[in-house]
């Protein structure tokens, strides 16, 4: 018998009734449904933060001490600095080792209408971690003298007060980059934290400036970018200020033990050799680590694949009480429609033509439903997108966000036609036992009884 | 030469009870090509099993089948398949159509299992409708129908594909006097102009007596086998 034969009697049946293939495809169409609006959110969202975490650039490894015991720690200083130099030399595969040097004592930092404090710790940083990055280079980032003011004199002029054309004339600063989950961090504050909020989002794009304090004297300050290789509450500037400022306080603490490098950056040519190098500066002595940005997309992926999990587990409870309610419904469906199948094998259908044409009636629930469940998934996700972002910029001051769900190709095509297939797949294999059984009936039998 | 040859064909089945129970025992029968022959007997006697037998609806516990000479009784499931489709037509008391499909998609369901192109199978329908006087009737859904043109449709679907063996059980059950006459008169018709073998299952005498030849069976026995002598036959004597 053709296949076509099959697929139109496998139609009949469902015609005649349609109700119960309706309500059965409803069950397919949920799952389908759940399943494209959890996976594709998501991804949506994961795809969102990891924009807004920026090119995590993979290929950087942050060296620390070895803590103790058994390591005997091998301080981070200047012959460290070599050493890691020195591996780069022996293997060809490390291109560059930048500096982090903590202020010390920490620096206090003075905003416009807020008290001085030091609750963020300043760095400075080789300047070539910046510049060099090839995704986004801060060219910005370069040592520049800047003529510091005493803490007594230092003022923030009102906004309307500076003239536009002054303020890019102005190159009087020092430049600053922040971490980008600092500014996450910040701008998830609302409410009543509206106006310091303002304020938080003026100093980070580089609006409003603000003033270090090194011994009394104040340092004009700006943000020039926000970059993730930035540790969280830190605060970076070139490498020559933390020489610099530090100087300035031995002058002031000639008996204080200055702290090391706090880390070094080391970059690798390629992703690919970076647990090689791992090795490399383990067996030399010190603690390679991935860097902070590395741990958040880690974490952010762990976390999307937990709740990728969940989703699935979610849609696959719903595809098992849809399998149930196809298996019973067909089971049923086969047991009224006896005396039909009794009458096609008496005019000629053999037990494989019967099996099939049910197997193809169970297809059919699942295709049916999955188009529902395909249509009900775009509009759940259209409307849901919409008062999601709403929400979002409502309560968390967030109102960049494009959208919340996977429409871009061909992650949506793979998305929308897995869910479709697996709901398919499901009525496929409830539908195998009734289509076995209605193979099965003996014609004679059902032609009497019905 | 016998188109159909039953040989110590038994059926036995199984009652909940555990007990078995003979619907057929013991058959030997033998039908030429061409006859028109009732089987009577009353509810449960076996006739209908005697009809499933033949059709390759349903297996005998032991003897052998032969319709043209072939053994359906070892034959597979695809084969036998095959031959309800291409050698037997089957008329039931209940019509088994479905009802909300037109009379000429009813009718065109054997051909969907011959693989039949779609115009062909069309044009054979509409043909072998026209055949018991439905022409009129083709795009009629079967629950528009009265049940005397439900039968006609279930004969035109039983002969669409020629077969040699006509197997119609109990045609008349659901029909009137009339009506009943009219099908016995149709089927009698596809027997002469045919050539088609036709066993008809019932348990009305005066519908049985239409026939050429009559076998009587009781409680899985046949008891009596004799041909009918026509009204013109008797005239002539």
């Amino acid at each position: 018998m053709k296949t076509s034969n099959r697929l139109m009697l496998a139609c009949e049946g469902v015609m005649t009734k349609k109700v119960r293939t309706f309500m059965l495809g409803i069950g397919v169409s949920v799952g389908t449904a759940a399943l494209i609006f959890l996976v594709s959110l998501i991804f949506g969202a994961k795809a969102y933060v990891d924009e807004k975490v920026g090119g995590i650039r993979e290929n950087l490894l942050n060296v620390g001490i070895k803590p103790p015991p058994p390591h005997n720690p091998q301080p981070l200083d200047d012959s460290a600095y070599r050493q890691l130099l020195q591996i780069k030399g022996e293997t060809g595969e490390v291109v560059d080792v930048y500096r982090e040097l903590p202020i010390a004592p920490r620096p206090y930092i003075k905003v416009k209408n807020q008290p001085a404090n030091n609750w963020l710790k300043v760095v400075s940083v080789d300047e070539g971690l910046y510049q060099n990055n090839p995704d986004n280079p801060i060219p910005d980032f370069k040592y520049r003298h800047v003529e510091p003011v005493d803490e007594s004199e230092i003022t923030f002029p009102e906004a309307d007060e500076t003239e536009a054309t002054e303020e890019e004339k102005d190159t009087n600063f020092i430049p600053v980059i922040v971490p980008n989950v600092f500014v996450e961090a910040l701008t998830s504050f609302a409410g009543d934290e509206r106006k310091s909020l303002k304020q938080f989002f003026d100093i980070l794009q580089g609006q409003e400036p603000f003033y270090v304090l090194v011994q009394g004297k104040g340092y004009r300050c700006k943000v020039v970018a926000v970059d993730n290789t930035v540790s969280s509450w830190s605060i970076a500037v070139p490498f020559r200020y933390g020489e610099e400022w530090n100087r300035h306080q031995g002058e002031q603490f000639p008996d204080y033990k200055w702290p090391n490098y706090d880390r070094f950056v080391v970059e690798a040519t390629d992703i690919k050799h970076l647990d090689d190098i791992k090795e490399k500066i383990a067996a030399a002595g010190y603690q390679p680590q991935p860097t902070e940005a590395q741990e958040i997309g880690i974490a952010v992926s762990r976390g999307a694949m937990y709740l990728f999990l969940l989703a699935v587990t979610f849609c696959l409870v719903i595809a098992l009480v849809s399998a149930i309610g196809i298996f019973n419904g067909l089971s049923i469906s086969i047991m009224e429609q006896a005396p039909r199948i009794g009458i096609l094998r008496s005019v000629g259908a053999t037990r494989t033509d019967i099996s099939s044409i049910y197997l193809f009636e169970a297809a059919i629930i699942g295709i049916v439903g999955g188009i529902i469940g395909l249509v009900a998934a775009h509009l759940l996700m259209w409307g849901s997108d919409i008062a999601l972002k709403d929400f979002l910029s409502d309560v968390t001051n967030i109102r960049d966000i494009q959208t919340l769900f996977v429409w871009s190709l061909p992650e949506a095509f793979y998305i929308r036609t897995g869910a479709v297939g697996l709901g398919v797949i499901t009525s496929l294999l409830a539908g195998v036992g009734p289509a076995y059984r209605a193979s099965c009936l003996n014609p004679a039998v059902v032609l009497r009884e019905g | 030469m016998a188109i159909i040859s039953l040989k110590n064909v038994s059926k036995i089945y199984r009652t909940a009870a555990g007990e078995q129970l003979a619907a057929l025992d013991n058959v030997n029968l033998e039908i030429e090509e061409g006859e028109f022959v009732a089987v009577v007997g009353e509810s449960g006697s076996g006739k209908t099993t005697l009809l499933n037998m033949i059709g390759g609806l349903d297996q005998p516990t032991e003897g052998s089948v032969l319709v043209d000479s072939h053994d359906i009784t070892s034959a597979g499931d695809r084969e036998l398949s095959l031959f309800r489709n291409r050698s037997i037509g089957f008329i039931f008391q209940s019509f088994h159509l479905q009802p909300l499909q037109t009379a000429l998609a009813n009718v065109m369901v054997p051909l969907l299992f011959a693989d039949a192109s779609w115009p062909e199978a069309r044009k054979k329908s509409e043909t072998s409708l026209g055949l018991v006087g439905l022409a009129d009737k083709v795009n009629q859904r079967a629950n528009q129908l009265s049940a005397g043109q439900c039968q006609r449709v279930a004969i035109a679907r039983a002969i669409i594909n020629s077969p040699r063996i006509l197997l119609a059980d109990e045609p008349t059950g659901n029909l009137d006097v009339h009506t009943g006459t009219d099908i016995i008169n149709l089927l009698k018709q596809i027997n002469m102009e045919q050539k088609t073998t036709v066993l008809l299952v019932t348990h009305e005498r005066d519908v049985a007596s239409q026939a050429q030849r009559m076998i009587t069976i009781k409680e899985g026995l046949i008891i009596s086998d004799a041909a009918i002598k026509a009204e013109g036959d008797e005239n002539k004597q």
